[in-house]
């Protein structure tokens, strides 16, 4: 059990605030743990001590009146992003929508102009080799297609 | 001749007075110390709430709701008495000490809890000096619940804190 939820749970069951079951939970624990039992006896300490200080100084229990129109608004919080981030997200965006772009109008003209590979300069080592993604004809999306063929002979098949 | 009771069980309000009516008195006593002033002001507590129940309003924890008027009546009283007076607002951390002590470990949690947020020493002081549960200090203070618990565990761990860092 975590030191925090020791400390919570001693102090409510100390104020009756604890359920008969969980109360019932934290006494075995006790009772099987001697560290949490020494623990327990800290937290206690404290609460007594806090409760005696209390108790003793009536003064602590006059808070300062707020008036009604200095009371904490909570105004919507806005996030500020850095101007760099901002930029490079819009660079990257717009390289992204124009690959996107080239990409269903043009695949041929993509390959001429050197920015796409041919699969057999590919490292055939990688696992992703085996694979290429292609545009579906009907225009539903892309998939992908196996074009290593003779890897699926697996060692074992005739 | 039989009498027949027209009214067996007390109004919640009745009840209200008889069980909280001490309570009460030591609440604005703790505040505004012994006299005329908090007996007043125990008397326009039962007031409003008689008040707010005649309106139709029906607290879930009566007794918080009840403490809740107080706690306004209180805050009210200390706001005249500073315009009347020309007082400085209260400050815990300068006030002087009600009860002197001997007792440097009590002093020591004095100042910790001085040091808490205002709403924290509230909480303290409805549980240990007014003994209302969780719930009837989240409907006096108008917070939830788990806030009442949670301040109380970090006040209690901040006095503990204290001391130890003083002990090593």
């Amino acid at each position: 059990m975590k030191p925090e939820t020791l400390h919570a749970l001693i102090i409510d069951r100390e104020l009756g605030e604890l359920t008969p079951e969980t109360a019932e939970l934290l006494e075995l624990h006790l009772a099987r743990d001697a560290q949490a039992r020494e623990e327990a006896e800290r937290i206690l300490a404290s609460l007594e001590l806090t409760r005696e200080a209390v108790l003793r100084h009536p003064e602590l229990a006059r808070v300062p009146v707020m008036p009604a129109e200095k009371k904490i608004e909570r105004k919507p919080r806005r996030y500020h992003f850095p101007l760099w981030l901002a930029r490079a997200a819009a660079v990257a965006l717009l390289a992204g929508s124009l690959g996107f772009f080239a990409g269903r109008t043009g695949s041929s003209s993509v390959a001429e102009s050197g920015l796409v590979q041919p699969a057999s300069t590919f490292n055939k080592e990688s696992p992703w080799a085996r694979y290429r993604m292609t545009f579906d004809p009907a225009g539903e999306g892309m998939q992908v297609v196996r074009v290593d063929t003779e890897r699926l002979k697996l060692p074992s098949m005739p | 001749m039989t009498t027949v009771d027209t009214n067996p069980v007390p109004s919640l309000l009745e009840r209200l007075f008889t069980e909280c009516v001490e309570e009460l008195t030591r609440f604005f006593t703790r505040r505004h110390g012994v006299g005329e002033k908090a007996r007043d002001l125990v008397q326009e507590t039962f007031l409003q709430m008689a008040r707010s129940l005649r309106e139709g309003k029906a607290p879930q924890c009566a007794r918080g709701y009840l403490f809740g008027i107080a706690r306004h009546l209180s805050h009210a009283a200390w706001k005249q008495r500073e315009e009347d007076d020309k007082v400085l607002p209260f400050d815990p951390m300068t006030a002087e000490t009600a009860a002197p002590t001997e007792d440097d470990r009590v002093e020591a949690a004095r100042e910790t809890i001085a040091a808490l947020e205002p709403v924290q020493r509230e909480i303290l002081d409805l549980r240990f000096a007014q003994g209302l549960s969780y719930a009837e200090i989240a409907e006096a203070l108008g917070i939830p619940i788990g806030t009442v618990r949670s301040r109380l565990h970090h006040a209690v761990a901040e006095v503990r804190h204290r001391f130890e860092t003083e002990k090593h």
